[in-house]
């Protein structure tokens, strides 16, 4: 396949108009006799590169509706861009070349304990990279008065697998969801299954099973999705599987807590779930980043049976900060401008999870605190090509 | 009034962002870089007939005081760092045009034949900046519009990055260099070029490393695991062919090079180094001109050991003393040259 020529945003492309096809077919709005508004739809290029993925339904009354200029919309925007890029440029690429330090070379005798601190930071930057150009996108179509569906809702605060699927690339879990999931669920076949188990093995199993089986196409599809490769496939799995399983010891895990009288409505309970949940997307992340299956396994093995936190400082001069590579004080440097600029993005994703308007308290505040905010913002964002090691592309855009 | 008040703030923001902006440029850009002074001193030079072009192998191995004693040029040393083949034209055209030059040595470093532009923007940007100075605004604003538009950086975070130098071009020392331009003068001689623009170093490399030399590269190549595949980028042969035409027209006397240096057939493959060296010579034999490889001259010729270099790939001022005045009698001679390398084949 190398070499092969592909359509920019062909995945994305395909997606819109399967959405549109079926939601046509099935009679959920009328099919649209324009074909310059339906190539708008398809090809409209905020979303074309890494999505989200738009319904007609909701773009079609935006298009080609009258927009006027409206100076707060466009303030709001421009922050969501700069917001964006600073998660691209300052977050992301400072991190990249560490990830790529661990994972693209050989993996033997690499402590554990660096293995969980590349996944670690593979997860901040693959978090970064892809919600900081969604949110590039939804600044741009914003500019025109267009709002995309949203894509993330800050999925490292969710309390299982399941929720994190809810949260992150949110355009993709629902495409799957009303396309993939309940088309297949509720087939006849699916709901006989359905029916069969409820009598031979009780009626948690009978609603549980065919949808965790349906779970696991999904994943299927998704992982392939990601690319025809045996590790992502197995990323997939992993997710279908682990949100199955879950699924179906639900009652157990009930019994266990009320046994226990564990809190589980406490705030520390909470918490408890966000980081459970957190390691067990970063489980998923090993699959996803360690391209090679054999690798893979190492990783795994060496983060198990040989963590070495104290071999962890030697590693990281070894492997990470190894002046024959780049010069450690532009690693730091590009860890120390992250680091700031997570700390942003974090209050920025505590704030929103509890529900309050980040731009709309920013607008609140004297003019001295939003305009260092802006600053900060585009300072860091420029500061950080003091340190980059070589700017990627956006991680998505390969899909 | 309300839109006289938010043009009042917008342009209040401007201002701010345009002073934290100098501000970071008064402590991060190097009061006097390497393209700065090389630009700065050649524009102040009145009589210049030869310059010397090229990388930092070059900045670090042609003194010209040494080469004009024995030749009887006026020649400058107008290498910086990583310098592309692009780079070298515009140098080379520009001392044509204002210094009417009459030789042109062109020193090539194997490192830049496969650098692309686009991931040399450092350099790039470092050097683009450092020739704006002293020109006229139309012609700042023309070479400023070509760059940020040329397509190895338009479009890319290159094209915006031009405009805010401290993030390119920079001196870590922030303190030395603050003092530096407090004081309006280079207060540490250290790392700055003479007049001739040639750049002292008086640190000798650790003598404790074994490099490869033609005798033993087989044996070397057949060991080592990850050699380097040299090759010459279409971009690197356009350009250099772009020089070749431009002296050829011009009448102006081109000699090619590549310097010795400790660990040249270290990291690229025999066979890889071999045909770029190949091209390099039918290249410039197309247009008239010479290409020698002193990393091949036989011992007869240049014999140098590593006490001569500061390090892989430079020669101090020890090693470069001997080479310029190796390579000044080199010129001057009449003797066949082909015969004083080895062919390595």
């Amino acid at each position: 396949m190398r070499g092969l020529l592909l359509p920019l945003g062909i995945s994305f492309y395909t997606f819109l108009s399967v959405a549109y096809l079926i939601d046509v077919y099935n009679g959920k709005y009328q099919a649209e006799r324009n074909f310059l508004h339906f190539f708008l739809f398809v090809s409209y290029f905020p979303q074309l590169l890494q999505g989200p993925i738009n319904r007609y339904d909701k773009m079609k009354d935006q298009f080609f509706g009258q927009h006027n200029w409206n100076t707060e919309q466009s303030k709001r925007a421009l922050l969501l861009i700069g917001f964006g890029l600073m998660k691209k440029f300052a977050i992301a690429d400072m991190l990249a070349g560490s990830v790529s330090d661990v994972f693209d070379g050989s993996v033997q005798g690499i402590p554990g304990s660096l293995i969980v601190f590349a996944i670690f930071l593979y997860a901040i930057q693959q978090y970064a990279d892809f919600s900081g150009g969604i949110d590039i996108v939804l600044g741009v179509s914003e500019l025109f008065g267009i709002k995309m569906m949203p894509n993330f809702r800050q999925p490292y605060f969710s309390v299982s697998l399941g929720d994190f699927w809810r949260r992150w690339h949110i355009s993709l879990g629902a495409w799957m969801r009303d396309y993939v999931f309940y088309p297949f669920a509720l087939t006849k076949t699916m709901q006989r299954f359905g029916k069969w188990c409820s009598q031979k093995l009780g009626k948690h199993f009978g609603r549980v099973l065919p949808a965790g089986i349906a779970n696991l196409l999904v994943f299927f599809l998704v992982g392939i999705w990601h690319g025809a490769q045996l590790h992502y496939v197995l990323w997939g799995l992993y997710n279908g599987i682990i949100i199955a399983v879950s699924d179906l010891l639900e009652p157990c895990f009930t019994a266990i807590s009320d046994k226990m009288h564990l809190p589980v409505n406490s705030r520390g309970f909470h918490v408890f779930r966000v980081v459970r949940t957190f390691i067990i997307v970063n489980i998923g992340w090993y699959f996803d980043r360690i391209y090679d299956f054999q690798k893979c396994m190492t990783c795994f093995a060496n983060t198990v049976f040989h963590f070495n936190l104290s071999g962890f400082g030697t590693a990281m001069r070894q492997e990470i900060l190894n002046p024959d590579l780049a010069q450690p004080v532009y690693i730091m440097g590009g860890y120390v401008v992250a680091a700031v600029a997570l700390v942003i993005v974090v209050t920025d994703s505590v704030m929103k999870e509890q529900k309050k308007d980040v731009y709309a308290f920013l607008q609140s505040r004297r003019i001295l605190t939003r305009w260092t905010v802006c600053y900060l913002i585009i300072f860091l964002t420029l500061g950080s090509f003091i340190f980059t090691r070589g700017i990627g592309g956006f991680m998505y855009a390969n899909f | 009034m309300r839109i006289s008040k938010s043009v009042f703030k917008t342009v209040l923001f401007i201002l701010v962002f345009v002073l934290i902006n100098a501000l970071l440029g008064f402590f991060l850009e190097p009061f006097r870089g390497s393209s700065m002074e090389m630009w700065q001193n050649y524009r102040q030079r009145k009589n210049i007939d030869m310059i010397y072009v090229g990388s930092s192998q070059c900045v670090c191995a042609m003194k010209p005081d040494i080469l004009d004693k024995t030749l009887g040029t006026k020649s400058y040393n107008m290498g910086t760092n990583m310098q592309s083949f692009h780079n070298s034209y515009l140098v080379v055209r520009s001392a044509v045009k204002e210094k009417k030059v009459k030789r042109v040595i062109l020193v090539i470093d194997y490192e830049m034949l496969d650098c692309r532009r686009g991931r040399n923007f450092r350099a790039e940007a470092s050097f683009q900046r450092a020739m704006n100075r002293g020109q006229g605004i139309g012609k700042k604003v023309r070479n400023d519009v070509a760059f940020v538009s040329d397509p190895d950086f338009r479009g890319r975070a290159a094209s915006v990055n031009y405009f805010f130098p401290w993030i390119y071009d920079r001196d870590m020392n922030i303190s030395q260099n603050v003092r530096e331009k407090m004081a309006g003068k280079v207060l540490d001689s250290k790392e700055h070029r003479d007049k001739n623009g040639f750049l002292p170093s008086e640190k000798v490399l650790d003598s404790g490393v074994d490099y490869i030399t033609l005798a033993n590269v087989s044996a070397w190549q057949k060991e080592a695991t990850t050699l380097i595949n040299l090759r010459m980028t279409d971009e690197s042969r356009k350009d250099l062919e772009k020089i070749c035409l431009f002296c050829r027209d011009n009448q102006i006397e081109l000699d090619a090079i590549t310097v010795p240096y400790p660990n040249f057939i270290t990291i690229y493959s025999e066979k890889s180094y071999i045909q770029v060296a190949g091209e390099l010579k039918d290249l410039f034999r197309n247009f008239g001109f010479y290409y020698y490889d002193f990393n091949l001259a036989k011992p007869s010729l240049y014999q140098s050991d590593l006490s001569c270099y500061s390090d892989n790939g430079h020669m101090n001022t020890k090693g470069a003393s001997r080479f310029s005045l190796m390579y000044a009698n080199f010129l001057k001679s009449t003797t066949e040259r082909e015969a004083l390398f080895d062919t390595m084949e």
